[in-house]
């Protein structure tokens, strides 16, 4: 009985988040555009998260070279730590990382805003000034989610590389033309462009999900911290599901 | 608040620029590895086994980077096509007897490969050219044939063993070897040997010095010329010197007529004495021969003179000088 | 303030019968739970009627309604010559300038200053206007709020009773024909309370607008109403002035006044 109505909820949750991304679907071709509430959320999600992103990725590429160090000592194949580490930046960890990060900081903001203006009845008030509430903060945040976080991306997979140089330099030392050549030498096409494609849907989860959890908030204060921290969960684990899903496509597309 | 918003747009405009940055100079670099961008020729090699080549592969020429391999086509079960994109700037480089071959890049690595330079000029490669390509020693063929050199070593070795087991057994070798005896006797006859080649030696210095007098014809004749004989002997010398020049007074005119007959020959045409003429060898056997002749006719005129200088002599030329002049005063 | 001088004030009110809200037979349940069972309430254009009810009986519910954030059950709403449930989103974003609301929580923007606050509904509904009216207009109504000076301040920066104020500046900034209030003198203490309802009072007088004021707090209730109609068990119980209703006999209308 309670498995049934668990399984329930999981299908009236499913269905209800289509159904909110369908309603994004049809409001975002259509006017009016909200560009200045666009840049400014852009502003936020976007520029606001960096130095939290550039730090984890800054740390992650200085602990994985850390890490595989004397692993690859053993088998003598220090040289291609480089090409390793930026290989697993690039494809995995970089996005991955971002894209949980980015779940965990502006996943939970979207999901706590939206919940307590909805708790607070500003988006009824929104609804009653004359603006689409919707277009006004949903279309608006999605948007900046699903263009920022790639961006956020890139930028991290370079500071990770940066970071990577150093840990590198900690123990050996290599030059830093020497470091980027070997790792542009291992970088090929289909590592970066499948990892920036689905940073773009990484993205779009955080916001859409952030959103739904928000806009629909219910049972008052409590439920502002109900939406935010439902979101940040299921956010975490559409982003794995996510990933899995597009490397099979990638897999299949013969971008391996 | 305006100015506050337009502060954070700018700032929003360069994180995305950099992000858009970093994007697009990551492909470049990518891209610049790959040849997509720039300008480039294309050129095919065919081979018979691309031995897990893959399209993407570095191309090298004399051990730079080239290009890369575009795409790869099976023509028929014992051809495969390679289509490579050649950097642009190195096509003046490349010539069209350039041969490819696929290598490993190190013992692990990708497959790569490489252009050889080819030996003699020829003009510069183009776009579309096919090169010909010959099989490199890969990694696979390397390992087998150390592997079959490894079963020969392994052979002789067992060869080797062998020998040795049956030297070891060999008594009659080791006393030879361990007999002193032998070794005085050898020694001894080394000595003598060096003693026989030493006298060798004092024969042939005394030979050598014979010769040389030899060669200085003078003393004999001197020798000869200078002892007091007696007349008698004298004349019988004088006429076997007019003998001689009788002698060779005929043989000249004998010599003569042969030059003729030879002279005819040569100029009438393919005769034996033609194509042995044209010989270089025998022209030079012929040339030596006659420069004896010369010199022994040179020798002949001198041992002349000296009979007209000698006082025995003066007599008998002056005679002959007096007659010769009466003849031409009666004339 | 005696209860004679607003009696007085209200005869003195000529009343148009030009019905510019017409609520029939409205019906709206939650689930199980049936709130509003059959309401019908008119409101004429220049007059102020306050909903009267306990809380929870759905008296928010049925401004809601009315303003188009639910959809009602069954029954029908005319407001201004519309019917609502057959607009559009255009129309309804039309209509929706000429009626303002006033939430029970205020329901500023909290990431935005009072300016930005109250220029967000005139962007959405005059967005022709030029930047220098605008900020006229902005300054003209925080003025009629007494609140001139909290311009770049943010919401949370206010008390309870001035963001009151400025949310009722926001409803106004527009020249609405109607404003309807949810509870404006909730969470409020008295005096404050009272503020607020003289302020109402204010704004009827000096914008010529009809009002519908949900409340159930009698000093307001006193100051505000031309006409009071009694929300009880999802129907207009009753509906009458003040003075009518405070002599009723009625022991269900009594509980109010007492």
């Amino acid at each position: 009985m309670k498995l049934s109505k668990w399984g329930a909820e999981v299908f009236r949750e499913t269905g209800a988040i289509s159904r909110f991304t369908g309603l994004f679907f049809r409001e975002v071709f259509s006017p009016r555009y909200e560009f200045k509430e666009f840049f400014k959320q852009c502003f936020l999600i976007g520029y606001k998260s960096l130095p939290l992103i550039g730090l984890t990725g800054f740390i992650m590429g200085l602990v994985l070279i850390l890490q595989l160090r004397p692993t690859l000592l053993q088998y003598g194949v220090e040289a291609k730590l480089p090409a390793m580490v930026s290989l697993s930046i690039v494809r995995e960890i970089g996005p991955v990382i971002s894209a949980l990060i980015f779940a965990g900081k502006i996943g939970s903001s979207i999901g706590a805003e939206l919940g307590s203006m909805r708790v607070t009845e500003q988006i009824d008030s929104m609804e009653v000034s004359g603006t689409n509430p919707f277009k006004y903060l949903v279309v608006t945040r999605v948007l900046a989610c699903t263009l920022m976080l790639p961006v956020l991306a890139v930028l991290s997979d370079a500071i990770g590389i940066y970071g990577s140089y150093i840990g590198f330099n900690i123990r050996s030392a290599m030059s830093p033309q020497l470091f980027i050549k070997q790792v542009f030498a291992t970088l090929e096409f289909q590592d970066v462009i499948p990892a920036i494609v689905k940073t773009y849907f990484f993205g779009f989860a955080v916001g859409i999900v952030g959103c739904y959890k928000g806009y629909f908030s219910k049972n008052g204060t409590a439920g502002v911290g109900t939406a935010a921290n439902s979101a940040v969960v299921l956010c975490s684990v559409l982003i794995f599901v996510i990933d899995l899903i597009i490397v099979q496509i990638a897999d299949l597309l013969g971008y391996n | 608040m305006k100015k506050n918003e337009n502060y954070n747009n700018i700032k929003l405009g360069i994180f995305v620029l950099a992000g858009m940055i970093t994007l697009i100079l990551s492909f470049y670099m990518i891209g610049a590895k790959q040849n997509v961008f720039g300008s480039n020729i294309f050129i095919k090699a065919r081979f018979k086994d691309i031995s897990g080549l893959t399209t993407g592969n570095n191309v090298r020429f004399s051990g730079l980077q080239a290009g890369v391999v575009k795409s790869i086509k099976i023509i028929n079960d014992t051809t495969i096509e390679v289509n490579l994109v050649i950097n642009k700037s190195l096509q003046s480089f490349i010539q069209k007897n350039s041969t490819a071959a696929i290598a490993n890049e190190g013992l692990m690595g990708n497959k790569v490969i490489n252009i050889f330079p080819g030996t003699i000029p020829a003009p510069e490669i183009e776009d579309g050219d096919l090169i010909p390509t010959k099989i490199d020693v890969s990694t696979d063929a390397m390992l087998s044939t150390l592997n079959h050199t490894n079963s020969n070593a392994e052979t002789i070795s067992e060869d080797v063993k062998y020998i040795i087991k049956r030297l070891n057994n060999n008594n009659t070798l080791w006393q030879v070897l361990e007999d002193t005896s032998v070794a005085k006797s050898l020694k001894s006859s080394l000595t003598n040997f060096h003693k026989v080649s030493e006298e060798i030696n004092t024969i042939s210095l005394d030979l050598h010095h014979t010769i040389i007098e030899i060669n200085k014809g003078e003393g004999i004749a001197g020798m000869l010329l200078t002892n007091k004989k007696s007349e008698e002997e004298m004349k019988s010398v004088l006429n076997h010197i007019a003998k001689v020049s009788e002698n060779a007074d005929r043989l000249s005119a004998r010599l003569d007529s042969v030059t003729k007959v030879l002279q005819k020959d040569i100029a009438t045409g393919p005769g034996p004495v033609h194509t042995l003429l044209t010989d270089t060898a025998d022209v030079r056997k012929i040339n030596n021969t006659l420069t004896n002749l010369e010199k022994g006719t040179l020798a002949f005129k001198e041992d002349m003179e000296a009979l007209k200088q000698n006082f025995l002599f003066r007599k008998y030329f002056k005679n002959e000088e007096k007659k010769k002049r009466k003849e031409d005063a009666i004339k | 303030m005696s209860t004679q001088t607003i009696a007085h004030k209200n005869k003195k009110k000529s009343l148009l019968n030009e019905p510019v809200i017409v609520v029939s037979d409205l019906k709206k349940s939650f689930g199980e739970h049936d709130v509003l069972t059959g309401f019908n309430l008119t409101l004429n254009k220049g007059e102020t009627v306050v909903v009267l009810g306990k809380s929870g009986s759905g008296k928010s519910v049925l401004i809601k309604c009315i303003i188009g954030l639910m959809t009602p059950d069954e029954g029908k709403i005319t407001v201004l010559g519309n019917d609502v449930s057959t607009l559009n989103r255009q129309d309804m974003d039309k209509l929706r300038m000429r009626v303002g609301f006033l939430f029970q929580s205020n329901a500023l923007y909290d990431s935005m200053t009072i300016r930005e606050n109250l220029e967000f509904p005139m962007r959405r509904h005059l967005a022709k206007m030029n930047a220098e009216e605008t900020e006229r207009r902005i300054i003209e109504t925080l003025t009629d709020v007494g609140l001139a000076h909290t311009i770049d301040m943010m919401p949370e920066e206010l008390s309870g009773g001035m963001q009151k104020r400025v949310a009722l500046a926001r409803t106004l900034i527009l020249n609405p024909e109607i404003i309807l209030y949810d509870e404006p003198t909730t969470g409020l203490d008295p005096i404050t309370g009272l503020e607020i309802s003289r302020l109402i009072v204010e704004i009827q007088e000096k914008y010529q607008t009809s009002s519908i004021v949900i409340s159930h707090d009698m000093r307001c209730v006193a100051e505000t109403a031309d006409r009071i109609a009694v929300l009880l068990q999802g129907k207009c119980y009753t509906l009458g002035t003040y003075d009518e209703l405070k002599n009723s006999d009625d022991k269900m209308i009594k509980q109010f006044f007492d």
